[in-house]
């Protein structure tokens, strides 16, 4: 069967199981009871069936996943309004801008990352290793957390993972350079889990006692977008689990190709985000 | 007054009024839904093997956290572990161990389809007991990540291929022992 036959098939399948398109997805996300996980978990699936099928959507149906990803607004800003409790409020920016941003860069707070953990610790390796370049006569204008020759430095294997770091409460560095969040930072871990950090240096000149006086432009760069649907066994590890209502019994299965569909839709689009900070250092 | 004005007012009146319980009730369900939960979304975390080891017995769990990045990761518990709603542990962890796909997200962005999970090996070392996967592109050798097997790593030597930043410099996570 070529694979237009079958994505016709496929479409004939999905039509044969059409569910309802709930009209206030806000409200069954809200209270979250049996049947309002019903009611949406059987319209994800029937809209899934569809963008696996590479199907168009009607205007309802479209509308529909606009508001669910307006509920993650919602989430992540009420969560941060309500003290005590851990805000998510560039998450909920960013997966507003996904779905009404057109496709805009973002700045979003510095604050995210210098909170960090192991933001934290890198940048004070990455230092480490410019300063003692520059007392080998080498500038480094630019350093990436990536650059080969920082992961061969002893610096960075005090933030790379197997040497007592814990991966709860410090994160730390990946093989390629890339910072992966602390888990217990839920703030960073759903608005960047993985990112590559950036410092853009310049001596200012020398202090009093004699050393280096350093200025240094930190810098993140990140994407946001979804892993679309490749049918393989793959797809079970791309799916976002949303909980529903105040008992939290029941949760909502929303799988990531189907938020990637939402840009061959036209209705989401694929951004880029970026912070910013600054730091005056010595060495 | 003219005819019809004072029902004008308040059928304007009656509407605003709707309009406020149902903006009230709109609200609540939003406040009952998110005010408990703790999470913005749920981690997905299942116990996928164990060991024993005299009296002691390791539990193994694959965890996929994250929203447009997910990270899928292995965690070793020395109890049968029990998760809250939000699917975060209620006790810590022995040690976390990522499934590296770095390698394949250089090219193209994608995971490297071509290397699975073989299992997962559990060490001693000086930092105390420490995860480590071994990957293997033999199809007949890999397994999906939530059916790895948990096995002593103490006598298997360690792969640097598996683990590059592991053991390619001197002060090691202890594949001795330690």
């Amino acid at each position: 069967m070529s694979s237009q036959a079958a994505l016709a098939a496929q479409a004939k399948q999905c039509l044969a199981k059409a569910a309802p398109i709930p009209g206030a997805p806000l409200w069954h996300m809200g209270w979250g009871d049996a049947d309002d996980k019903a009611v949406m978990q059987n319209a994800v699936d029937y809209l899934t069936c569809k963008a696996k099928a590479k199907m168009p959507f009607t205007e309802d149906e479209k509308h529909f996943l606009v508001e669910v990803f307006e509920a993650f607004w919602w989430g992540g800003k009420i969560l941060d309004w309500i003290p005590g409790m851990d805000g998510m409020p560039e998450a909920a920016t960013l997966a507003n801008h996904y779905v009404h941003g057109d496709g805009k860069t973002l700045e979003v707070s510095a604050e995210l990352y210098k909170t960090s953990v192991i933001v934290r610790d890198t940048m004070a390796a990455m230092k480490a290793f410019i300063g003692e370049s520059i007392n080998k006569g080498i500038p480094v204008p630019l350093l990436r957390s990536g650059d080969l020759n920082f992961m061969k430095s002893q610096h960075f294997a005090k933030v790379s993972r197997g040497r007592g770091r814990n991966q709860q409460t410090q994160g730390h560095v990946l093989n390629d350079g890339a910072l992966q969040a602390e888990q217990q930072n839920l703030r960073l871990r759903f608005a960047d889990h993985r990112f590559h950090l950036q410092a853009y240096s310049s001596v200012i000149g020398n202090t009093p006692t004699g050393k280096t006086h350093m200025h240094t432009r930190w810098r993140v760069d990140s994407i946001w977008d979804y892993e679309p649907f490749r049918n393989t066994t793959e797809d079970a590890k791309y799916i976002s689990e949303l909980p529903m209502g105040h008992s939290r019994e029941h949760k909502l299965v929303l799988p990531d190709g189907l938020s990637q569909y939402m840009t061959v839709l036209g209705i989401a689009k694929v951004f880029n985000y970026w912070a910013e900070w600054h730091e005056t250092w010595d060495f | 007054m003219r005819p019809g004005t004072f029902r004008a007012i308040r059928w304007v009146g009656l509407t605003a009024v709707v309009l406020l319980l149902a903006c009230g009730l709109l609200a609540t369900a939003f406040l009952r839904g998110f005010s408990d939960n703790r999470c913005f979304l749920i981690d997905h975390a299942e116990v996928v093997d164990e060991l024993r080891e005299g009296n002691q017995i390791f539990y193994l769990v694959y965890r996929i956290t994250g929203w447009h990045d997910k990270v899928a990761f292995y965690e070793l518990y020395a109890t049968l572990p029990s998760f809250d709603t939000c699917g975060h542990p209620k006790d810590e962890p022995l040690d976390g161990y990522v499934i590296d796909d770095t390698e394949a997200r250089r090219n193209e962005g994608r995971m490297d389809e071509g290397r699975m999970v073989k299992d997962v090996l559990v060490r001693n070392t000086k930092y105390g007991k420490k995860l480590e996967v071994r990957y293997t592109r033999q199809a007949d050798e890999g397994v999906e990540p939530n059916h790895a097997k948990l096995i002593p790593g103490d006598t298997v030597k360690p792969n640097p291929e598996d683990n590059p930043r592991e053991w390619d410099t001197e002060d090691t996570t202890g594949a001795d022992g330690e």
